[in-house]
């Protein structure tokens, strides 16, 4: 009996052991399957196997020496598109091969690890808070400083955003545009009609009363909808801008020395405040609930018709809003911040890493080659400000309806074309692209503790001032004027410590 | 010789990375200011100490654990005596039982955020249609609430192994014990009480401890659902330290939040393995 239980038992452990080797040889099958893959479905890095003809008589460029590594730095959006962008310019400079690195969705923080352990990409999209930091910690590199002639691309921009593209702490052009998206004022143009107005709010009071108005009507209930989270700071500059014109070397929230000058009453930003705290406790048309509004939220909320007013951008939410599947499909309209007319916008630049042009001429002229694909002008992905095209940046606008800062690629009638399709109302939007506002990042410039004090311009996290606020919006009072004082007060402070530890 | 294979990735992954966060408690090191990293000895801790966030976090983790480890501790309880019992379905029930368990926290989180939507929340029209509520709620918007919705997401997923534990617990009661109480003419209170708790104590102790190791840990629902709000109500501390370590990059504070979050962590590890001990020595009688 014992000798055939224990023969079961060896045939059991046999089992085992056969399971167990099955089971590693698979594994060992598929790595080597996926590693296969992998390496077949990479781009070619050897010269291209055809040449095209360059229509304006450059020589196609070719070299008998090892081509020049880039490496792009992305994040997870449109990355089959970014890929085959790299695999365009890969085909036609055999000098010069992009290699794509999607950096996920914790880009900043990839990023940051990435140029912490100095091994940074070579070339990476930049929100302006990043772009910030990389040129305080010094870690890019100024691309005019390499390619002088960047600074023609100022010239093609809108004037409202030069200044943007500028380091300011240097004066230089530090890159070239990937994206720019004002903020516009989006409307349900039902619901105002309904209401009984003809036409979008010219102020911020005419805003209130309109929305006020709506909510009345039975129409909305919280008619006032915003892009919290990283649309926070911009909301805020909209807003004092829009009752207080940008003028030239104007300041809103500090001076020069970077010393807080709104923590009094009549200030834009005292304000801005007491506008917003009458809207959600006097007239309820702004809910706490705003809190709730990320990017698709807020975009769903227009959509649906569950607000009537937004702050937004064109391409991102006035788009989607008006998607064919949207409830409201047609009626989310744009019309100017109200007031002024001026808006601020959010934009992202292309930066290249001081690792990379530290390499050497070669790498400098590779580097600045490749953002002048993705940037600037090139015909047949080769570098041609003179009769190119702005590729790279008009594609995106072409398949997604992405918007740029540059005037050529804004105004062409076919980018025209498919924006109207996508029901961006496009003449409004070409107007608000000619009074728009540095401020929002120009005040007077950003620095390494702002987004921490503010809001992050690049992820859902907020900053110190965000959840201060929110603990007034949700209290059961409305605030009182010394609370709101006090609330300024006290973020002043806040603001004043982190530029002492900045030792600014 | 032949433990250093084993050992070493338990040192270079395990014992190195407690080292190093230990040296950057001790150092102000913020990436966002031109101040090169340097020794300042408990100066962190103190930083800390003075900062109103980490109070508020500190607190907050303090009412989450409060709120999660009894519902915790009572669901599984309720949940193993059910499925104790001889019943049809009751197999069936096990299994969906069980089924959470292998749902991510943050799946969880983005359906609960999704189900407490302002504006299209199955929960807000649920309320409406039985007239609870005359209008759309803001849930996440409002403390208290926000934070229950923080903590269902979590119950949800964190539920089932606990009632794993004191479901075997249940079932390995000697069937002598229950006939005794029988014919002593216990009630069925008293029967609970004097029989299936008194053998369950162990096995209690091990899932108050692991609950509270899960409370202290958890991350994924306040990422995904309220990102610390209101006015960082549900900012427990483990996203504390995320925020410190990644978007503030003040290394030598968020350091300094993981040493302390460790040293609990080995309070509550040493009180779980004085709980397995006691209970092997349970099964053993």
């Amino acid at each position: 009996m014992a000798t055939g239980k224990s023969e079961s038992k060896e045939q059991t452990d046999v089992s085992r052991r056969r399971f167990l080797k099955i089971g590693a040889g698979v594994v060992v099958v598929a790595a080597a399957g996926a590693a296969g893959y992998y390496y077949l479905t990479q781009p070619p890095s050897g010269p291209p196997t055809t040449t095209t003809e360059a229509t304006t008589g450059l020589p196609p460029t070719t070299s008998a020496l090892a081509p020049e590594k880039i490496e792009w730095g992305i994040w997870s959006w449109g990355v089959e598109l970014v890929n085959d962008n790299a695999r365009i310019f890969n085909e036609n400079n055999s000098d010069v091969q992009i290699g794509v690195t999607d950096l996920g969705g914790a880009y900043t923080t990839a990023l940051y690890t990435r140029y912490q352990a100095q091994n940074p990409p070579d070339i990476h999209y930049s929100t302006p808070d990043v772009a910030y930091f990389l040129q305080y910690k010094k870690w890019i590199a100024d691309i005019e400083d390499y390619a002088p002639q960047a600074r023609k691309y100022l010239d093609d921009m809108y004037p409202g955003v030069r200044d943007f593209h500028i380091n300011p702490l240097t004066g230089k052009v530090h890159g070239l545009c990937y994206w720019l998206g004002p903020y516009v004022l989006g409307y349900n143009e039902s619901h105002m009609k309904q209401a009984g107005f003809d036409a979008p709010p010219k102020t911020y009071d005419e805003l209130a009363k309109q929305a006020l108005a709506i909510k009345k009507e039975g129409i909305a209930e919280y008619p006032i909808g915003a892009l919290w989270s990283w649309g926070f700071p911009a909301m805020w500059y909209n807003i004092m801008i829009g009752n207080v014109e940008p003028k030239p070397g104007a300041h809103y929230l500090f001076d020069e020395k970077y010393n807080p000058i709104f923590a009094d009453k009549g200030t834009p930003f005292y304000d801005a405040v007491k506008w917003f705290f009458d809207r959600v406790f006097v007239d309820k048309t702004i809910s706490p609930g705003i809190r709730e509004y990320d990017e698709s939220g807020i975009t769903t909320a227009l959509g649906s018709g569950t607000v009537s007013f937004a702050l937004a951008f064109a391409d991102y939410d006035i788009a989607a809003a008006n998607a064919p599947e949207m409830k409201q499909s047609g009626n989310v309209k744009m019309a100017m911040n109200p007031g002024s007319g001026y808006s601020v916008f959010h934009a992202t630049t292309y930066n290249v890493s001081k690792k990379c042009v530290d390499r050497g001429k070669s790498a400098q002229d590779a580097v600045w080659k490749v953002m002048e694909y993705t940037g600037g002008k090139t015909t047949n992905a080769r570098s041609d400000y003179d009769h190119g095209k702005f590729f790279v940046c008009k594609t995106l606008l072409d398949k997604y309806g992405v918007t740029s800062a540059y005037k050529a690629v804004m105004e062409d009638p076919t980018s025209i074309d498919v924006m109207e399709k996508l029901k961006m109302n496009t003449d409004v939007l070409l107007q608000q692209y000619q009074k728009l506002s540095p401020v929002l990042w120009l005040d007077p410039t950003q620095t390494p503790w702002w987004g921490d004090w503010f809001s992050s311009p690049s992820s859902e996290a907020g900053g110190r001032v965000m959840p201060k606020f929110e603990a007034l919006m949700i209290g059961a009072a409305k605030p009182s004027e010394s609370d709101i004082l006090a609330f300024l007060k006290d973020i002043a402070n806040d603001w004043n410590k982190s530029k002492q530890e900045a030792g600014f | 010789m032949c433990l250093v294979p084993a050992l070493a990735p338990l040192f270079l992954f395990g014992f190195y990375p407690l080292a190093y966060a230990f040296y950057l408690s001790l150092t102000f090191y913020n990436l966002k200011t031109e101040i090169p990293p340097h020794f300042i000895g408990f100066g962190n801790y103190q930083a800390l100490a003075s900062d109103s966030v980490f109070a508020i976090s500190t607190t907050s983790t303090l009412l989450f654990a409060a709120l999660t480890i009894p519902l915790i501790t009572l669901l599984s309880l309720g949940e193993a005596l059910l499925l104790s019992n001889d019943f049809r379905g009751v197999k069936v029930l096990q299994v969906l039982a069980l089924i959470p368990w292998g749902i991510p926290v943050v799946v969880s989180g983005s359906i609960y955020r999704f189900i407490f939507d302002f504006n299209f929340g199955l929960f807000n029209d649920i309320m409406l249609k039985l007239g609870l509520i005359h209008e759309y709620q803001s849930w996440l918007s409002m403390q208290w609430p926000a934070m229950l919705v923080v903590a269902l997401a979590y119950l949800w997923v964190q539920t089932p192994l606990p009632t794993l534990l004191l479901l075997a617990g249940i079932q390995s009661i000697p069937k002598e014990l229950h006939e005794a109480a029988r014919i002593d003419g216990a009630k069925p209170l008293a029967h609970f009480r004097i029989v299936t708790f008194n053998w369950l104590k162990p096995i209690l102790f091990i899932v108050l401890v692991y609950a509270s190791l899960m409370a202290l840990w958890c991350f994924d629902p306040v990422y995904v659902i309220t990102v610390g709000g209101p006015a960082n109500f549900t900012k427990l501390i483990t996203y504390f330290t995320y925020e410190k370590m990644f978007y503030f990059l003040n290394f030598g504070q968020a350091g300094a939040t993981t040493i302390l979050i460790l040293a609990i962590t080995v309070l509550l590890i040493y009180l779980y393995f004085r709980a397995l001990s006691l209970g092997r020595l349970r099964l053993r009688v």
